[in-house]
């Protein structure tokens, strides 16, 4: 049962239903078909014998010779099916069959045909084979009103093959009885699937709008049913989903706030101390060793803190998308370049492929980072030469795309590191506390790339060393309307 | 479990089905009247005689009694009178009807007559009165109404008559065949 | 070496900078508000303004605008990243410059030096005052007049028409104009350009929405002319 979908099982159960009305209706109908058919059979073999009887001419009174002649005159005519006609008169028996008398016709019937001049019949089953038995008393008309009994009782006796009667009944039932049955179960079955199934189906879209984030869905609850009941189980779970994914993006909102405001705060006074780390490192000369040393760590400590504090307001910026883009067209070649220039990163380590005349549209602050970062991190945790790659290309959805390169020759990401790459604080050697970077460069650099509606990518080159790969659109055609 | 449920639910279904099945016997149903048949008889020739078949019941045989006319001659045919009816009731059926189990309850007489008495003044109105050479008041009601059948069809066609033996120990009162039956319309 | 009037709010930010940058030779006034500082301005005659943005009460925009209506004295705003209308706002009234706090006194003063510093008049072959359309520029003077009137331009805006009139009809892109006017990186904020173009416009143009003289060039940049 599980192969079949909801509907199907449904639709086949009242289906079932529907069959089951229907048969029922249809024996019914069977039934009383088949009694009419068989009444309609006897009557008409009543009167077709009646009617054959009378168009005799007796002699009374009679002999075997005579009545044998007029039975098997009868007998030819046998309507609607062939029987063997029987006569008794006084104590003469003749018949149309090779037997004068009949097994079959049973003394009530010899009774009740002698004692009153109607005839009559009676079904009679002997070995279990259906006969039907016709009694057919003969009067003759002595006057205008009255006629006289003759004494001669002529019987019929005809098998029932039911045959034809039970299939004349079957076309009957189904005619009248299944059909009807089957559209009058049908009809409130379909309906009554579509009843089920409609809070079904708005289960169904409801869960996938849930799916797709719209918390707020709820469900119409209608009547008091068990799908009622699901509904209002569905809006309750939903509802409490909703309360904590809230409550969630609550905490989460106010973490990020609360980062944010922490940020900012640590900002004025770090202005304040970076304003002086050049004083204490000029005077540090003048000191003693520790003191000198103590100083000179300050300094330097200073200068992370502020770079880390200018990452994590960067960061949250994101988290609040309130990164703005300020995009200017320009030479990729040339923006790659001066960034490395500014960086100083001109010696050998750093081998650039930048083929001229890309122009692109970005915002120039935000490419430097990605790139510095970048390159940056190719230095700190892979190894010299790291190549920077540009190229234009098509992507994957047709559009133009600048795709930058930063590839080194290091060890390479190990497989378990590559889907953390790009996160936050994560450090690929668990050893190693913290690293030359804030350890927010590759989440910055990802997220200033995703602004640009760009994708980022971390592999391994199959020669070995890491490779990074950035995905921007061109947007070259808007740009030089 | 499932398939057993339906099964289960078939049941009946089925059982209902077969019950229809199947040509049950039946008592005797009664339908329609007796057949009317053509009696072999030569109009004012024959005539009835009642006899006993072997249940009981009387039954009708012809006889041809009557004088039958000559085709082309002046000689009339003519029914037999009721006195040489009822005679020949009382000889006893024929050597055929013999055959056929007919028996008379008459009993058999070796002299006296029979005789068509006339009517007496203030008697009924279309009643014969017969005279018989037996004693009529220890007849069997067979017996009687096998002479007043017999004397009620031979007098009138349609056997309406009433009729009184007068015997040799009296006479019964005016009675009337019972045998006859309202004529059906088939 | 040049005089600085400092106004900062922050007490440790005004210390820290006034110190670094006397280190290097500066001679520094700082004052925490902008009333103190518009206060300071006759009394000191410092050479340049550095113009925290964020101050109590009268803020750093408008001692910019008050600053601007009598003088054309280097102004160079203070800035935490990110705070966006508040840099454009300060552009836009007037400012030569930012710098991103928290910053080195290195970095501080690279910027004064940038700002102080005057375009080289190179080409002796050259006439030292040019005539453009109703402009008239002298090199040497280093002002500006247009039909015979003077224009009051600020420093940055100064050094941006001197930068564009000497190579009229060519195109510089904005990080170009960033390296060589403001000489800050090629990376830098590109807004910085347009304010001033904005400004200088308004200044030179007899209609600043349909520019004559300095005309731009969407995906590339500005030029001077043709005319």
């Amino acid at each position: 049962m599980r192969a079949f979908g909801l509907r199907t099982r449904l639709v086949l159960a009242f289906l079932l239903v529907a069959v089951v009305g229907a048969g029922t209706t249809a024996a019914l109908t069977y039934r009383e078909a088949r009694t009419a058919l068989l009444k309609t059979a006897q009557d008409t073999a009543v009167s077709s014998f009646r009617e054959q009887v009378q168009l005799n001419t007796f002699t009374f009174p009679s002999d075997v010779g005579n009545l044998e002649a007029n039975l098997r005159d009868i007998a030819r005519k046998g309507k609607p099916r062939p029987w063997i006609v029987f006569a008794e008169y006084g104590t003469l028996r003749a018949s149309s069959g090779t037997s004068p008398v009949s097994g079959v016709i049973t003394p009530g019937l010899r009774r009740a045909a002698l004692s009153n001049p109607r005839g009559a019949f009676e079904r009679v089953v002997k070995d279990g084979v259906p006969y039907l038995t016709i009694a057919m008393p003969t009067v003759f008309r002595a006057g205008q009103h009255s006629a006289l009994p003759l004494g001669l009782v002529v019987y019929a006796v005809m098998r029932m093959s039911d045959e034809q009667i039970n299939v004349d009944a079957l076309l009957t039932a189904a005619r009248d009885g299944a059909l009807p049955g089957l559209a009058v179960a049908l009809l409130p079955g379909l309906l009554a699937a579509r009843s089920v199934l409609r809070p079904v189906r708005e289960l169904h879209r409801a869960a996938r709008s849930m799916g797709s984030g719209k918390l707020d869905t709820r469900i119409e609850v209608r009547g008091k049913d068990e799908l009622a009941d699901l509904a209002h189980t569905f809006n309750e779970s939903a509802a409490n989903l909703e309360h904590s994914v809230k409550e969630l993006r609550r905490a989460e909102a106010r973490a990020r706030r609360f980062a944010s405001d922490v940020s900012h705060e640590l900002r004025t006074p770090l202005a304040g101390m970076l304003a002086v780390t050049e004083v204490l490192d000029e005077d540090a000369g003048h000191l003693d060793s520790d003191t000198a040393r103590a100083v000179r760590l300050i300094s330097a400590e200073t200068g992370k803190l502020a770079v880390l504090v200018e990452d994590l307001i960067e960061i949250s910026r994101f988290d609040a998308r309130a990164a703005e883009l300020n995009t200017d067209e320009l030479d990729a070649a040339e923006a790659i370049r001066k960034t490395l220039v500014n960086r100083h990163w001109t010696d050998g380590r750093i081998v650039p492929e930048l083929p001229e005349g890309i122009r692109v549209r970005l915002d120039p602050r935000r490419f430097d980072v990605v790139v510095a970062n970048l390159v940056g991190n190719a230095l700190r945790h892979g190894a010299a030469p790291v190549a920077v790659r540009l190229r234009s290309e098509t992507g994957s959805d047709g559009t133009p795309v600048l795709i930058t390169e930063v590839a080194d020759s290091g060890p390479g990401i190990a497989p378990d590191v590559l889907p953390h790459i790009f996160d936050r604080f994560y450090k690929a050697d668990a050893a190693r506390t913290r690293s030359a970077g804030s350890g927010l460069g590759l989440a910055i650099a990802a997220e200033n790339v995703r602004l640009h509606g760009g994708r980022i990518r971390a592999g391994n080159r199959p020669e070995g060393g890491a490779v990074f790969t950035v995905e921007i659109p061109l947007f070259t055609e808007g740009a030089t309307e | 479990m499932r398939q057993a449920r339906w099964a289960l639910a078939a049941w009946p279904v089925a059982a209902l089905l077969l019950a229809g099945c199947g040509i049950r016997e039946t008592d005797v149903i009664e339908a329609g009247g007796p057949a009317t048949v053509e009696h072999f008889s030569r109009n004012g020739v024959d005539s009835l005689l009642f006899y006993r078949l072997p249940h009981g019941e009387l039954t009708p045989v012809s006889r041809p009694l009557g004088t039958e006319g000559q085709f082309g001659s002046s000689y009339q045919t003519r029914p037999a009178s009721t006195e040489k009816v009822i005679a020949a009731l009382f000889s006893g059926p024929s050597q055929a009807e013999k055959g056929a189990g007919l028996t008379t309850s008459l009993p058999r007489i070796t002299s006296g007559t029979v005789r068509l008495l006339p009517r007496k003044p203030g008697a009924e109105p279309g009643g014969i009165s017969l005279s018989v050479p037996v004693a009529v008041r220890d007849l069997a009601e067979t017996a009687t109404q096998q002479l007043v059948c017999t004397a009620a069809y031979s007098a009138v066609g349609d056997g309406s008559v009433r009729v009184q033996l007068v015997g040799q120990d009296g006479e019964t009162a005016f009675g009337t065949c019972r045998l006859s039956i309202p004529a059906g319309d088939e | 070496m040049p005089r600085v009037l400092l106004i900062e709010d922050d007490p440790a930010v005004r210390e820290g900078v006034e110190l670094g940058l006397r280190r290097r030779g500066h001679d520094v006034r700082s004052a925490a508000t902008g009333e103190a500082g518009l206060a300071a301005l006759d009394d000191f005659r410092p050479d340049l303004l550095l113009l925290d943005l964020m101050l109590p009460g009268m803020n750093g925009v408008q001692v910019c605008r008050r600053v601007r209506e009598d003088s054309q004295l280097p102004i160079i705003m203070l800035t935490a990243r990110g705070d966006d209308f508040d840099m454009i706002v300060g552009l836009e009234a007037g400012a030569d410059d930012y710098i991103v706090k928290p910053a080195r006194p290195d970095v501080i003063e690279a910027r004064i030096r940038a700002v102080l510093r005057r375009i080289e008049f190179t080409g002796a072959d050259r006439p030292t005052v040019e005539t453009h359309g109703d402009l008239t520029v002298d090199r040497a003077g280093l002002t500006v007049t247009k039909a015979g009137q003077r224009i009051a331009l600020a420093p940055s805006e100064l050094k941006l028409l001197l930068h564009l009139t000497a190579a009229p009809d060519q195109v510089f892109s904005r990080q170009q104009l960033l390296e060589h006017v403001w000489e800050h990186s090629y990376h830098a904020d590109a807004r910085l350009v347009d304010a001033c173009v904005r400004r200088l416009r308004n200044k030179i143009e007899d209609d600043s929405g349909a520019p004559r003289y300095v005309q731009t060039l969407r995906g590339f940049g500005y030029r001077f002319g043709p005319l």
